[in-house]
């Protein structure tokens, strides 16, 4: 097991086009995506294409502390093109958060493709936190791959404060006894909007939940949602559930009758929100 | 004028939902430090006359005004009023999902109030037993530092080692410090350990009688019912 202690710096840290660091991890294998494809010719197979930009991350043993990436953009008319790979090995443990965000208006493009294997016997809690502002154009695909009595526990976050966000998430449960949980959550404001699509596929004995939950913070502001279930086997067990709404005028004014202004009372609700 | 000791004082509100009218030019006085209790059938504007003055804005006052220490309030925000001092317990709180309790105190706190080891880990009225929303109610208006304090059948579907537990803390953190108190409730219970001054009805929108015995008003309602309160010649004269 890695039990090195991780230090704030991500494991991973893209600056617009630039890699600005790289922490390397005993018991595990970190590079850019380009450097992956050359390094490993099985990896061909796996990235959707010949990857310009992105990071390959490969876990070998049970990680005790979380793994972090952290991909951002400053500056103006940048476009990001991330091929990701993670694989997970057989038997382990592993929790990693990535994040994807424009730090401030630049009408960036971020365009991911990420591609995520758990193999047997290994649970990954993943979190995905997509944060784009106006003008920003986010384009996201993330399929997952579940094997025998593997499991994922997984939250992604994306939030659009005036941005185009077009995302597509598979989570197929290939293996008996793969387990999959899968929470979405968005928040459109500023005029932002999304196209999401989220899939679960169960083709064995296995069980997966999938729940995508939209938050519209003002009238200008747009969420379509397409969760689906597909499923190859009578042994499955799927399940998925759809909300969007406003902020309830109810709960707002709860926390201001507890001495909150409007904008802490609405910035809780939707921190909330995340949190839930 | 105003008397010294005045605290709250509602002047002929009138509020029309949808047509109807709730609240029927109604008047009502509470002292600074003073435990009153408000008694009325179901949909006679108890919990309406509460939101107003607590500053609900989805309630629209049509007529009337609400002084608080002497000034007019009726425009203040709900943040506002509860910086004057005015807090109200729910009658049926909302939850709210993915707050923790613990941080959602920490972010209201005006003074250590009080605490349920039990509930100050949880979400905000997530799955909470009508007890614990009582409860609940009672730790966030506690760390608010209030001045009057109305509570919206506080003790509505508790047993009475609940409503004993209830009390207990409104006594503590409250009565004891000499912060009024708005007793809106159905039940005697309640008022037998908190032993308000004065005891209002409401019907219709308008406090019709008012007494400084709570158990005479109490065995009126029992003997001939609400709708008999209006002829009811045991109470003090009403307003």
């Amino acid at each position: 097991m890695i039990t090195k202690s991780a230090e704030n710096a991500p494991n991973f840290y893209q600056l617009n086009n630039d890699i600005k660091g790289i922490k390397v991890l005993d018991g595990a294998e970190m590079m850019p995506s380009s450097l992956a494809w050359k390094k490993f010719s099985f990896t061909h197979e796996l990235f959707f294409k010949k990857p310009k930009q992105g990071f390959f991350l490969w876990v070998k043993k049970s990680v005790s502390f979380p793994l972090h990436t952290l991909i951002e953009i400053d500056s103006k008319n940048i476009s990001q093109e991330m091929s990701n790979l993670i694989i997970i090995e057989k038997d382990i443990n592993v929790k990693l958060t990535s994040s994807c965000l424009s730090k401030k208006e630049v009408k960036g493009k971020h365009l991911a493709l990420a591609k995520i294997i758990v193999k047997d016997n290994s649970t990954l809690d993943y979190t995905q936190n997509n944060s784009w502002k106006k003008g920003d154009v986010f384009t996201a695909h993330y399929e997952f791959f579940l094997n025998k009595n593997s499991k994922l526990k997984s939250k992604i976050v994306n939030q659009s404060d005036g941005a185009s966000v077009e995302t597509r998430e598979d989570v197929y449960l290939l293996q008996k006894k793969a387990n999959a949980d899968l929470r979405i959550k968005m928040i459109a404001s500023n005029g932002g909007e999304f196209f999401s699509e989220s899939y679960m596929h169960g083709e064995d004995e296995v069980k997966g939940h999938l729940e995508c939950s939209g938050l519209i913070t003002n009238k200008d502001s747009k969420i379509v949602s397409i969760p689906g279930i597909i499923c190859n086997s009578n042994k499955a067990e799927l399940t998925h559930e759809a909300s969007i709404g406003k902020i309830s005028e109810e709960k707002l004014m709860y926390l201001r009758m507890r001495g909150l202004s409007e904008e802490k009372a609405t910035e809780l609700i939707i921190k909330s929100f995340l949190n839930s | 004028m105003m008397k010294k000791n005045n605290l709250l004082k509602v002047r002929n509100l009138v509020v029309e939902i949808e047509g109807k009218k709730i609240l029927n030019n109604l008047c009502f006085d509470i002292e600074k430090g003073e435990v009153i209790a408000l008694l009325g059938p179901n949909g006679s504007g108890k919990s309406t006359l509460a939101k107003v003055i607590a500053g609900d804005l989805r309630i629209k006052l049509k007529q009337g005004e609400v002084l608080f220490n002497e000034e007019e309030v009726s425009k203040f925000s709900p943040e506002k009023r509860v910086s004057a001092g005015i807090v109200l317990a729910f009658q049926n709180p909302p939850s709210v999902e993915g707050l923790k309790m613990v941080d959602f105190i920490e972010a209201i706190e005006k003074e250590k109030g009080f605490i349920d080891d039990k509930l100050i880990g949880r979400e905000v009225n997530k799955g909470f037993s009508g007890g614990e929303k009582k409860i609940s109610e009672l730790m966030q208006l506690t760390a608010l530092n209030p001045k009057l304090v109305i509570l919206d059948e506080i003790d509505s579907g508790l047993d009475f080692k609940k409503t004993e537990e209830v009390a207990k803390i409104i006594k503590e953190y409250f009565i004891d410090k000499g912060v009024a108190i708005l007793i809106i409730t159905h039940h005697g219970e309640i008022l037998d350990l908190l032993k308000p001054t004065k005891t209002n009805i409401i019907i219709d929108g308008i406090i019709v009688g008012k007494d400084e015995d709570y158990k005479n008003v109490l065995k009126t309602i029992k003997k001939y019912d609400y709708e008999k309160c209006r002829k009811c010649t045991k109470f003090l004269s009403a307003e």
